[in-house]
């Protein structure tokens, strides 16, 4: 009896993925038929230590068949007094790539973005960061204070349109 | 027989449900259910932070990443995509199985001799009738195109007591058990948003041991008789999806070689929600 107690809630209690997982009611939200994706700045120490602005994408597919999906495609841009330029992911193992979102599932990733195109491995930038030509502060790829907006409307062919999503940066998440 | 049988059941079903309890703690562990087995859910990251170290009793280590983001985590085999992206993934599954087979057992030679009293009884003839016996089962399938699939599977069954035949030497099948190995190629197709209907040829080898007790006066002495059999069905079944990688359903079929009928519940963990059938 207990065995079968046992087997049905297991059954009954794994239900599918719901639209609400993902999407919080927060600004950063923008669903989609087929992809939930959520917004949100990051931070961490390594991130604020190097004035990086990070974002985590918290992403679910409510459909049941798969969906592509590539973070790749989102376009960072930093606006502020002098003008606006493209952010870069930082990305040293070359790992962005389109992928395949299956039905009712859920993930994250997050990703920092960069002033300047950083294809180092963190180890070898962090020992010869001082050949790289400082930016701001003398930190490599680090994004002066401003506002920082994510485009995601070409991450997915079903996130089209999703609007951007901006958040204000004073070298950190205010 | 009957007796037999139902303890078989429960002995399955139990050992099923031990294996859902593991799955359940697997749930747990990724935060949610609803990601699934496959790996959704945010895997080891979900914890935020640190990247989910995790605490442990090992005397190893706990890695700890800096941070989370891409490019600087790297703990429990972390890279871009791994807890979600399904790129070139078939589909495959893992089958579970608890059901019964009502077994044909005149086709089944018993032969042997045994020893009563100092003298040597030899018989030799055929079993008689039809019994059910409980099955337990483990299937793995891959999808070979959008709905075909193919796969290989096991599993062995067992029924009780059959009554005595009276003669010279009365005699008496105490236990037939099995051992079966099959293949499998099968379409599935989807009805409705968590449904799936299955039609599917499954065939193999088994074999069938069997274990005969005769008795003469208080003498009582128990043979083993083994055989090979071939076997042939044709199967349907449906399948209700629970979650996206997880369903549980019953089957029927029938066995044209032996002549058996054969039905049961299964549950079922799928590698690729719905089996990628879906395109919505």
């Amino acid at each position: 009896m207990r065995s079968l107690l046992l087997l049905a809630v297991f059954a009954l209690g794994c239900g599918g993925y719901a639209r609400t997982d993902v999407l919080t009611g927060t600004p950063g939200d923008r669903p989609g038929e087929c992809l939930d994706l959520r917004i949100e700045p990051h931070a961490d120490e390594y991130t604020n230590a190097r004035g990086w602005p990070a974002v985590r994408y918290s992403f679910g597919n409510p459909c049941q068949g798969a969906t592509d999906l590539h973070l790749g495609r989102a376009e960072i841009w930093w606006h502020g007094g002098a003008g606006a330029m493209q952010l870069h992911p930082f990305d040293p193992r070359d790992e962005l790539r389109a992928g395949l979102l299956d039905g009712g599932q859920r993930s994250h990733e997050v990703i920092a973005y960069t002033s300047t195109r950083l294809r180092e491995a963190p180890d070898v930038m962090r020992t010869a960061a001082s050949t790289y030509s400082a930016t701001e502060g003398g930190i490599p790829g680090a994004v002066p204070p401003g506002q920082i907006c994510v485009h995601v409307s070409q991450i997915a062919a079903d996130a089209a349109p999703m609007s951007a999503h901006c958040f204000d940066w004073n070298g950190g998440w205010l | 027989m009957i007796r037999v049988s139902s303890v078989f059941v429960c002995v399955a079903l139990a050992a099923l449900a031990n294996h859902a309890q593991g799955q359940a703690a697997v749930c747990a562990a990724a935060s949610s259910c609803g990601g699934g087995g496959g790996g959704g859910g945010g895997g080891g990251g979900g914890g935020g932070g640190g990247g989910g170290g995790g605490g442990s009793s090992s005397s190893a280590p706990a890695c700890t990443d800096q941070s989370e983001i891409l490019g600087v985590r790297e703990c429990h085999g972390y890279r871009y995509g791994r807890h979600w992206d399904r790129t070139g993934r078939a589909a495959w599954t893992i089958e579970l199985e608890v059901g019964a087979l009502e077994l044909d057992l005149d086709g089944l030679r018993l032969q042997g001799e045994t020893s009563h009293h100092e003298n040597t009884y030899r018989y030799d003839g055929h079993a008689e009738g039809r019994r059910v016996a409980g099955r337990f089962g483990l299937r793995i399938t891959r999808f070979v195109s959008r709905h075909i699939y193919l796969g290989a599977g096991g599993g062995f069954f067992l029924s009780g007591r059959d009554e005595a035949i009276d003669g010279e030497v009365r005699t008496s099948v105490l236990s037939v058990a099995g051992l079966e190995a099959n293949l499998i190629a099968g379409a599935a197709i989807p009805v409705g948003r968590q449904t799936q209907i299955r039609a599917e040829v499954v065939g193999g080898r088994r074999s069938v041991m069997t274990t005969v007790q005769t008795q003469r006066g208080d003498c009582i002495v128990q043979d083993t008789n083994g055989t090979g059999q071939w076997t042939l069905a044709a199967r349907v079944g449906v399948d209700l999806f629970r979650a996206a990688n997880f369903s549980f359903g019953g089957y029927g079929g029938y066995d044209f070689l032996q002549s058996e009928i054969q039905a049961g519940l299964r549950v079922v963990a799928h590698s690729r929600s719905f089996d990628r059938q879906r395109r919505r």
